[in-house]
């Protein structure tokens, strides 16, 4: 009777439901804390998805189940925060309270290149397809390539939830890795000269241009693509409480305290998905290769658009800030900055790139809504 | 098996839908921008 009593006991820990599996996804988990710790690789995101891979690949842990009908800790923050769609809205809402539009104000055209640094979301939806994928999953892999992680959380939870851990993860490394991806296809695609070219200042945008752009980006975007208001409505939202100068007390809430608290909320619901058992296989290996194809061809979408816009300009835009459409703000634009000023050390491109940097936020938000307005 | 037709849909609409979106939002804010140019030129001048 002691023996099974001590059975029964043993069997209760989580030690004897170990296998190896457990033991790899300790080791991603630990990778990304690694790599948020020592290469300051996005560690508002990797160090709780990181710690959430940890826990929830501990056998027997009460975190992500739902047992007798009850929802235990982390599955509460996975179901109110992402299967409800909360948190990646008011993602979004800190992000349009931090970003400032004033340089996609003074020089509209280059929203277009945040659209087209869409094309590699696109080129890695097909490729998804030929790799086995369904449509809907392919759809979420693809929308990797828009570089923004609040969006491809919302994309993923709505068409392929079982995607969310290993498309998040993709998201938010590949974010931290724009330094290292985009400068060879700027290069590749650029001559010199191009590089070079210095761009006039940008003209001063007024503070009533700055207050009626997210009530008119809200009206234009969301009555033509209405599956995008979740996301693009917050983010104006966010922007409006910026701009209009008179609700300072929210301005700063939804920059610092929201922002942080979903930030948390969201990494380790999305790390906790990423179970043992879901998680290894060849699908992860298939997401990471497709993320880099993803934003390579955003890359290569965004300055081949502004070396066209070249064609038919007078005053002719500096290519390197297409790149920029990929919407890792501030870094692609910083990215834009430093390949310029290797060309021409005087160059200042920042500003210029923080127009189609902040554009492709939009451009992103937008095709997500497309690809719900179509898929769902 | 992958629906080819519905794949290419997906495309076509979304990634021309992006461009249409954008494009007319880029139209909105350059009309209303001169606009509000025009006008503060106007109440300096007066």
């Amino acid at each position: 009777m002691a023996g099974s009593f001590f059975n029964t006991i043993i069997f209760k820990t989580g030690l004897v439901h170990l296998y190896w599996g457990h033991v790899v996804m300790w080791a991603i988990g630990f990778a990304f804390i690694y790599l948020a710790i020592k290469k300051d690789f996005e560690p508002l995101l990797l160090v709780p998805i990181g710690f959430g891979i940890f826990i929830v690949n501990l056998p027997l842990t009460p975190l992500m189940e739902i047992s007798e009908g009850k929802r235990e800790l982390i599955n509460i923050f996975y179901h109110y925060g992402l299967e409800w769609e909360v948190i990646p809205p008011l993602i979004f809402l800190g992000v349009g309270a931090l970003t400032d539009f004033g340089p996609l104000i003074a020089n509209p055209k280059t929203i277009l290149l945040g659209a087209a640094a869409q094309f590699g979301v696109y080129v890695t939806f097909f490729g998804a397809l030929l790799l086995g994928f369904g449509i809907k999953e392919a759809a979420s892999i693809g929308i990797i390539g828009g570089a923004d992680g609040p969006t491809t959380i919302y994309l993923t939870a709505k068409l392929a939830p079982k995607l969310l851990g290993p498309n998040a993860i993709a998201a938010y490394s590949y974010m931290a890795m724009v330094p290292l991806i985009q400068p060879p296809i700027m290069r590749l695609l650029t001559t010199k000269e191009e590089r070079m070219i210095v761009m006039k200042q940008l003209r001063p945008v007024s503070k009533l241009e700055k207050v009626l752009f997210p009530l008119i980006a809200t009206a234009i975007i969301c009555l033509l693509v209405p599956d995008s208001a979740p996301l693009m409505a917050m983010l104006m939202l966010g922007n409006l409480f910026r701009e209009c100068g008179v609700v300072e007390r929210l301005t700063k809430t939804s920059q610092n305290e929201l922002l942080n608290i979903v930030t948390i909320f969201l990494g380790i619901s999305v790390g906790a998905t990423m179970k043992a058992e879901e998680f290894l296989h060849w699908h992860p290996i298939y997401i990471f290769l497709l993320g880099l194809v993803a934003f390579s061809f955003s890359t290569l979408g965004g300055v081949l658009l502004a070396k066209a816009f070249n064609l038919v300009l007078r005053e002719k835009i500096n290519p390197l800030i297409g790149s920029a459409g990929v919407s890792a703000v501030p870094m692609a634009a910083r990215v834009s900055q430093k390949v310029g000023q290797q060309a021409n050390p005087t160059n200042y491109l920042l500003m210029h790139a923080m127009g189609p940097n902040v554009a492709g936020v939009i451009g992103t938000a937008t095709a997500a809504g497309l690809f719900l307005s179509i898929l769902r | 098996m992958t629906d080819w037709t519905m794949a290419f849909t997906v495309f076509a609409f979304g990634f021309s839908g992006v461009f249409i979106t954008l494009a007319l939002l880029m139209m909105a804010i350059t009309i209303s921008g001169l606009i509000i140019t025009r006008l503060s030129k106007g109440k300096e001048a007066k």
